[in-house]
């Protein structure tokens, strides 16, 4: 190869389309991996929702519980129907197999957004009305043996803190995942799309 | 100069001549990583060099004497040892996908063995090839490298006689 012809290639290299871009495929798996993870929590969550409505249902009349109890049924209907219509909704919004780079990037910064905010916001939409479902229960059963003193009020205070304990532990788990891995993930994929931005200002 | 000025010169800069800092990168760094780092360093070196050009010199001999003094420089601290241990052709820049014909296949593969060969150059023949690439004067390049234009000739003809004993036996690589 004569150097002329080293000049011509270099010269033609401005004129070269735009090829697939080899991060696409990075940014590819990356969102890959995230739905299933995604996706595993959320049949992991309404499955357990599910099971749980006809085990809570079973249990109420078997030990024949009074009807507060039966409000953890709509309350668990609430919390699985609120990550299926979530996912409906997420589904939709998906970048299409023709989307660009910066398309998947800044769908996989919303989507990484949307989990954030749903999983710091899972005191409104699970916790709040799974505890005023239970709270409603031991309310009752508080009134309902009322008159054993204060030995009855002590057992409904003891599963109240229990319940209470396990609604905060929720919280700080999913703080926690918030923390080490959906605010890492996101600064990855914004740190990748400022790299697009710089790119695009140098011309890569 | 106010900051506002001088960032809008910087974009205006980066806007003109933006293209040569990724042919730079491209032909100093090995992996995609390494390159997007050494286009930060490039960017930080303009900004930081910026207010001290006061535009007497031709805009795009400053920029590349900028850009390749930052990428020379880079490669030394960072690349010595794995120049040394990367084939030519080790790394590579882009992929080619089924969607692409088989003329840009065939072309691209072409500019990605041509890097790889710049890049197995020494960092400061790289640079007189890159700026005899970038049609630049042997007063350019002497501007740009510090150094005589008599000494371009020699470090040109020397880095040319490299460059196409490396694309011949890359290719001769390539087809055996």
């Amino acid at each position: 190869m004569d150097f002329r012809e080293i000049e011509r290639l270099w010269n033609e290299q401005h004129t070269d389309p735009d090829a697939a871009d080899p991060r696409l495929d990075e940014i590819q798996r990356l969102a890959r991996d995230f739905q299933s993870t995604i996706l595993r929590r959320d049949v992991r969550e309404v499955g357990t929702a599910v099971l749980l409505v006809p085990v809570w249902i079973a249990l109420g009349v078997r030990l024949t519980l009074p009807w507060t109890w039966y409000l953890m049924v709509p309350a668990l209907v609430w919390v699985g129907g609120y990550l299926c219509l979530d996912r409906i909704q997420r589904h939709r919004r998906r970048p299409d197999a023709g989307a660009t780079l910066r398309g998947y990037l800044e769908a996989a910064l919303s989507e990484v957004d949307h989990q954030v905010a749903l999983l710091s916001g899972v005191f409104r939409w699970a916790l709040l009305p799974v505890g005023l479902a239970a709270s409603a229960f031991l309310l009752q059963i508080g009134w309902m043996t009322r008159e054993d003193g204060w030995v009855s009020w002590l057992v409904v205070a003891c599963c109240g803190a229990i319940a209470f304990a396990i609604m905060r532990y929720v919280i700080v788990l999913n703080r926690r995942a918030v923390e080490t891995e959906l605010l890492p993930h996101r600064s990855e994929l914004a740190s990748l799309l400022m790299g697009i931005d710089a790119s695009e200002i140098s011309g890569i | 100069m106010t900051d506002r000025s001088l960032e809008s010169r910087f974009l205006d800069l980066i806007d003109r001549h933006g293209a040569a800092v990724s042919r730079v990168s491209r032909a100093y760094a090995f992996t995609e990583e390494d390159r997007s780092d050494l286009v930060q360093e490039i960017h930080l070196a303009l900004w930081r060099a910026l207010p001290r050009f006061r535009g007497d010199a031709d805009p795009f001999t400053w920029f590349y004497r900028v850009a390749l003094n930052t990428a020379i420089g880079w490669s030394r601290r960072y690349l010595r040892g794995r120049r040394r241990r990367c084939p030519l052709t080790a790394i590579d820049d882009r992929p080619s996908t089924d969607l692409d014909s088989m003329e840009t296949t065939l072309r691209r593969e072409a500019v990605d063995r041509l890097y790889a060969a710049i890049r197995s150059l020494s960092p400061d023949d790289a640079a007189v090839i890159l700026l005899t690439l970038e049609d630049s004067t042997y007063r350019q390049i002497s501007e740009i490298l510090g150094i005589s234009e008599n000494h371009v000739g020699v470090k040109l003809h020397r880095a040319k006689q490299e460059l196409r004993l490396l694309l011949s036996k890359e290719t001769a690589d390539g087809l055996s």
